[in-house]
Formats: structure tokens, sequence, C-alpha cells
């Protein structure tokens, strides 16, 4: 069949009519080599002017066609469907920009007129090159897997599980309710943290489409958006959950080692086999096989003994397990800053100084303490201070603000109040970083209850010593405070297993180890590898309720990407690699910013996935052999259009 | 300036930042200069020096290569891809006989129309200064 080209030129009211001679334009276009048909229309994007090119293709028997009007950024979808709608592949089209290249930005109507005739020419000569190809679809899983058990990561598997997605919940620590079911009270209605989270630990451990993979670390993910095969490594708890009534008592009472609770941060002992806290769901104890006896060379098995119901079952392996979800969303927390890092703050060092994480358990009726408020010699302090910023906004340690500790700070006060009213509470801080409705009030009620504040220009340079019978605290500048206790508010970053997920999956890291959002503001959820969401602190400093509604939009993307038995469309502009002309020297690969390009070892050339291709072309123009071409965008489609606008200009 | 010379610039906009910034300059009505011919590519990174030194050799005067800023590209990092090849490209002009002045890339962002303006009428300005290319390397 023959190609006839039309051209289509709307005059756009008076937009593109007032400023360019349209008789005179559609004159010239005839005139112009490869052009078969000129038809213009007063408004083209209207009902009627694509009802008139729709005739005009089939009567005509248009095989390209060349839009002249607006910009393609605003109309190119509508001219791509009426091309479908007379049933010519929609991608036989090619635009030309003569409202905001030319009638709106061209002052004189001649020059004007002869500059929308070159831009029609460019797109004349272009749309030659282009072929008819179909967007490809994918077959696409609509489950998901959720790393990371804390508020974030529950919140997300309930509200995919609630719309009848299966959900394979993978959390390392054998616990669910992450760092927030360690806290006892929850700013800013200093709520009791594990009563608010019970119901919600409770609904994802009883629901028949979660799946909880406890002491479970994710060992490769492979695949792509709708397609992803996960390995997980499913660490024995040595303790059979469905056997167990947690009782607890007889098995922990029965076991001779000993060893620190990280639990506790280490404040607090406990057995080989324990519970991480009292209240820890799912109640059932495990084994930490790297202290137990039984797995170290002894023949002990006391607790197997103890066991009245035999759960208790010293040969369970390490498993394995994989899943294939369409999409995964990543809530694997923070951490806190390691304030050793610090060595002149005495963390670690001095006693009765401690750190956030280590003050929540001190102050947490599961804690080591039972939450009681004691110095490390038994006696009851009567000053605390509390030192803000610690491994924050500095270019030494984390330079962001960590947004929640502040307030976190401004609990603790209010919770040693609480068990004490006589005590001496003093803040040492740089900023006072109090955000939304509550923050405000929280620091009020602080002042009214006589606890003090003191502003310094750096915290990270306060030195902290032992005093006799107390600890001394030298902030820069400044005449020292003898204090009883001293609270290390410390910065909060990324959790380390972050780091090992984004070489797996390539999305990138920030400052803080957290991962990298897609886009900070509009697509702070999404990572820049489809089908890989984040949620909740793995993002960035969050406080509860912001790590829950990160979660809900996580799932709601989920939920409106992926539909049970629908493809996925692809991305329109692709890159392809032509396997003739591949040398095989992979410099693509290193180019892609999507990983999506993979090396063929057997046929020794790179291959692209066109599940992960966006479409950016940076792989064809770094391609020194042109085997790598981008649809809709190829070598000869923009020579072509070079050649085309620039026809004319040497003479 | 010489007179009567219209200086014909082809510039490679990204569609995401630079082509919409382009959009919104011409919704202004910001006159632009009559030689500029705009070349749509998705990232600035897909510009290969070759489709640079192929304008000049069909007639151009100037190319212009326009991308998002660093840290906001579609595409994660295509326009420092660009940049990369910028250095390089800008080191084999002279061996082709073309002016260093007469290509360029800059960052214009969706939302920066009047800076799309100033960067094209200034390239439009310096090219005319410079004269029309000509290929055997005689101004």
């Amino acid at each position: 069949m023959t190609e006839k080209t039309g051209v289509f030129i709307c005059e756009c009211g008076e937009n593109i009519a007032g400023e360019i001679d349209i008789d005179k334009l559609c004159k010239k276009t005839g005139a112009k080599e490869g052009v078969d048909e000129v038809l213009k229309h007063k408004l083209l994007c209207s009902d009627d002017g694509k009802k008139f090119m729709e005739k005009e293709i089939r009567e005509k028997n248009l095989t390209k066609a060349v839009v002249a009007a607006c910009s393609p950024r605003q109309h190119e979808e509508t001219f791509r469907t009426v091309l479908k709608n007379a049933d010519l592949n929609p991608f036989l089209m090619q635009m030309a920009n003569i409202r905001e290249q030319c009638a709106w930005t061209v002052k004189d109507t001649e020059k004007a007129t002869e500059k929308a005739l070159s831009l029609i020419n460019g797109a004349v000569k272009r749309v030659r090159h282009h072929k008819p190809f179909n967007v490809k679809e994918i077959e696409a899983k609509a489950d998901a897997m959720v790393i990371g058990a804390g508020a974030a990561g529950i919140e997300a598997a309930l509200t995919l599980a609630q719309k009848g997605r299966k959900v394979t919940l993978v959390e390392k620590r054998p616990y669910v309710g992450g760092q927030a079911a360690l806290y006892e009270d929850v700013f800013p209605g200093m709520e009791c943290s594990l009563c608010m989270l019970e119901p919600r630990l409770d609904s994802v451990l009883h629901n028949d489409r979660i799946e909880v993979l406890t002491c479970s670390e994710i060992e490769e993910i492979l695949g792509f958006i709708g397609n992803f095969t996960v390995r997980i490594r499913k660490k024995p708890r040595s303790v059979e959950p469905s056997a167990c009534f947690g009782c607890t008592d007889l098995c922990i009472g029965a076991c001779p080692e000993k060893t620190e609770n990280e639990y506790d941060m280490g404040l607090s002992e406990r057995k080989a086999i324990y519970t991480p806290f009292k209240g820890a769901m799912p109640n059932v104890p495990l084994i930490d096989r790297e202290k137990c006896r039984h797995f170290n060379g002894s023949d002990c098995s006391e607790c197997s003994k103890a066991c009245q119901f035999g759960a208790i079952d010293l040969n369970e392996k390490e498993e394995i397990i994989e899943r294939k979800p369409g999409a995964i969303i990543i809530a694997a927390g923070f951490e806190e800053f390691d304030c050793s890092k610090i060595p002149q703050l005495g963390c670690k060092e001095i006693e009765d100084v401690y750190t956030g994480m280590e003050f929540e358990r001190i102050l947490n009726a599961q804690g080591p303490t039972e939450g009681k408020l004691l110095k490390k010699d038994g006696s009851a302090p009567e000053s605390a201070v509390i030192i803000h910023c610690v491994g924050s906004r500095s270019e030494k340690y984390n330079n962001y603000c960590s947004k929640v500790c502040c307030l976190n700070s401004l609990k603790f006060s209010h919770m040693m109040k609480e068990k004490n009213n006589e005590m001496r509470i003093k803040h040492i801080y740089r900023d006072m970083t109090l955000p939304d409705k509550e923050g405000q009030k929280i620091f009020d009620e602080a002042r009214e209850n006589g606890i003090k504040f003191i502003r310094v220009e750096e915290t990270n340079d306060i030195k902290i010593e032992k005093d006799l019978g107390g600890i001394k605290i030298t902030p820069p500048n400044s005449d020292p405070i003898h204090t009883d206790i001293v609270i290390l508010s410390a910065s909060i970053q990324g959790n380390s297993s972050l780091k090992k997920l984004s070489e797996m999956l390539d999305f990138e890291i920030t400052e803080g180890g957290f991962a990298e959002e897609l886009h900070n503001r509009l697509s702070p959820v999404s990572t820049a590898v489809e089908g890989i969401y984040i949620a909740g602190c793995a993002q960035g400093p969050k406080n509860i309720p912001e790590a829950v509604s990160s979660a809900c939009a996580a799932a709601g993307k989920i939920l409106s990407r992926l539909l049970p038995g629908d493809k996925i469309k692809l991305e329109e502009v692709t890159a392809q690699i032509e396997e003739d002309l591949c040398s095989g020297c992979r410099t693509c690969i290193q180019l892609c910013p999507f990983k999506a390009i993979s090396f063929n070892k057997e046929k020794n050339i790179s291959e692209i996935n066109e599940a992960l291709c966006k479409g950016c072309g940076t792989c064809v123009s770094g391609c020194p052999s042109s085997a790598s071409s981008s649809r809709l965008f190829t070598e000869t489609q923009i020579s072509s259009e070079i050649s085309g606008l620039l026809e004319g200009s040497d003479e | 300036m010489n007179n009567g010379f219209t200086p014909q610039i082809i510039a490679f906009l990204c569609n995401w930042c630079s082509y919409a910034g382009a959009d919104k300059a011409g919704g202004r009505h910001d006159e632009a200069p009559q030689g500029l011919k705009v070349v749509r590519v998705m990232c600035s990174g897909r510009v290969e020096p070759r489709d640079v030194i192929e304008c000049f050799t069909r007639g151009a005067d100037g190319v212009l290569i326009l991308g998002c800023h660093p840290g906001d590209c579609h595409y994660k990092e295509g326009n420092h891809k660009a940049l990369r090849r910028y250095h390089l490209l800008k080191k084999m002009l002279p061996q082709f006989g073309i002016e260093n002045e007469r290509v360029k890339l800059d960052w214009v962002s969706s939302n920066e129309a009047k800076r799309y303006t100033e960067i094209v009428n200034e390239m439009a300005k310096s090219i005319s200064r410079l004269g029309p290319f000509n290929e055997d390397g005689k101004q």
C-alpha cells in the first residue's frame, strides 16, 4: 500500500488563525514533498473537528497524519484516539506545535507563517518513518508483600487485605508492632502504646488474607511490577505456634542460659528461650540459637522437658520461602542514631545516661525496672536533663531534623513528672520543633508544669561527665548543670536493612539511610522502581499518624495500579536492542537509571526488560553501535525531523 | 549583528520540564526567535552528540539542549548523562570547525517560562553576533 500523508491544520479559533496566514500556509504545505492532502479546521480538538479528521482520514485513505495545532503535551492523546477511531495505528501521527512554538511567539504574520511551514515540514519528514506498534501489556499479580510489621507495615497490610488482596507480611523481629510496641506511651495524647496497637496487631495476626512471617528476612528480590519473585529466609522460632499456649513461664523458667535483652536495649537480661517483652505478639516464645546451650554443644533440653504441650521444636529447620507478589511495600522502619559516635556525651560509659530508646524501656511497665524510675544505684532520681538534637542537624552526623524527637522529649518530661511531680527537669535544646495541632499545647503544658528549657547553640558539643553523686553537663560557653539522670534525644535514621533492599531493588538511599522516593513532593510513597513503594520511617522521619497515612497511600497505589485479572500497560516509548547490532559492550547497562537492561551471557548481548524501561532513551544515545533504539524517537525519526525543520534554511 | 540574518537554532527540549516550560512561555505570548525550531525528546539524555553535529550539517547555526534541573529529572539522572556528553561534545566541536558558543546546554523547569524565553533569546543574540555557521569554517 502506498503511503498517503495528510496534514491537518488547526486554526484554534483565532489563536492560530489570528497570527498565521492559514490559506497561504495550506497552499505552501501542499507543495511540500511528501504531503498528499492538506485539510484545515476551525478547532480540531472539538467534537466536530475530531469527526472531521476521522472522516477525512477514511475518505482520503490516509495512512499517516500530521496535526499542526497546539502542544503535543495538550492534545497528542486526543489525536491519537482519532487515528484509532479511523482504524489507523495511533502512532502514525506527529504533531507540529504551531501555536505555542509559533503563532503565540512570532509577532509578524509573514514570519510566523514561514516558521509554521518549517515546523510542519519537520513533522511531515518525521512521520514518514513512524511505524505502527501496539503498547505492550503484561500479566500482573495483584497480591502484595509488605516488608516490616511496624505501625506502617501493619496498616498497609490491613488496608490491602480489606480489599481482598493477599498479603505476605515479612518481619525480621519475632513480634509484630515494631518500635512503637516498645514504648509505654505515645504523644500527643500520652496514650498507652501497646493498648493502642493491640487491636491492630490482633487483626493482622488473625486475618485469613495476611500471612505473617516473623523472624524472617528478605534474601532476594527478582522481577518487576506485577511479577516479583521474593525469596525469604525464615529462621526457626523453635517453638510451634499452634501447640504453644503462651504460658511462657515454664519453658523460660527452665532455661539455664542468660544473655542481654536487645529489646530492652541491653538494660535487662533474658533467657535463651524468651519473649521480647510481656505482651509481645504473637505470644509465642522463641529460642535464640546463638545462645541456647542445646545448639552450642550441650544436650540441654530443659525447656522442652518443661513444656507440657510439646510445643518446643528443637529440630525446626531454617527455611527459604518463595512468594510472588505483584507489588512490594517497604516499611522497614527506623533506627536510633548511635549516640556513642559522640564520645563526650558519655553514652554507654557513664551510668544513668540513657538514649531515647533506652529511656522508653525504663519508663515501660514491662521494661527492665518495670516502669519504676530508678538510678543504677537503686535510688530515685530527683533531677533529669533531656538533651535534644543528638546526632541531628549537624554536618558531622545526620544533617536533618528528625521532626519527632522534640515532642517525644516532651513526652519523657511529662511521664517523669507523672511519676514524681517534685522532679526537676530541664531540656537543653537548639530549636524546638513543635509541629501539628497538638505540638504547641504540649510545650506550653510542660512550661506550666515548671519544666525548664535552656537554649544552646549546639547540643552535639555538650560535654557530659561523672560528678560526685551525679552527672555534670557542660554546654559550650555555658555554666555546668548538675543532674541525676540524662536522656539523649537522638536523631532517627533509616533501618540498616534498607541498604540491602536498595541493592536488591536499585532504589537510592538518601542521607540518614532512608529510601529515596520517586518525587519528594508528588510521589512520596513511590520509588523509582515501579511496583516498589515505601511507607513509614523507611522514607524519612515520621510520627505514628504520618507513618500510618503513608502506609495507606502506598496500599492505595497498589490497589489502583494492580487490579485482579487486569493486565498492565507498559510505557509507550520504550527502547529495544537489535541483537545483530549489539556488541555486548554493556555501556547501556550502566547508563540505564531503571536497571531495565541486563546482560545475556549466552548470546553475549544486552537485553531490555520492557516492563522496567521508562523510555528516556539514554541508552540509545549511549550505544556505540546504534543497537539500541527508542520507539517514537529513533535516530531516523529525529534526524528526519531536524532536516525537515532546517530545509531551505541554507538558501 | 548581521543584517537580515535569522539564526537557525535547533533546541532539543525534554518532554517533562523544558518542553513544558516552553509551552508556558508560549502561553504568555513571550516573543521567541523566528529561527528557533524545537525538537521534543523524552529526556535530554536522549540527545546524541551526533544529532548535534548533524544539525550543523543540515544548516543550523546553533544548538540548544534544555533539560530538567539536576535532581529533578523525570528519569532520575538522564540530565546528568546529558551533561557528561555535553562536556565531551564541547571538546569535539572545534575539530568539526564549530565554535563552542554555538552549542549550549541549560536547565529549564516546567514553570520557568521566563527563564526559557531569556535563554532562547540570549542564544539567538549570541549566534547573531557569531554570524551564520559555514561548514568550511569560513565566516
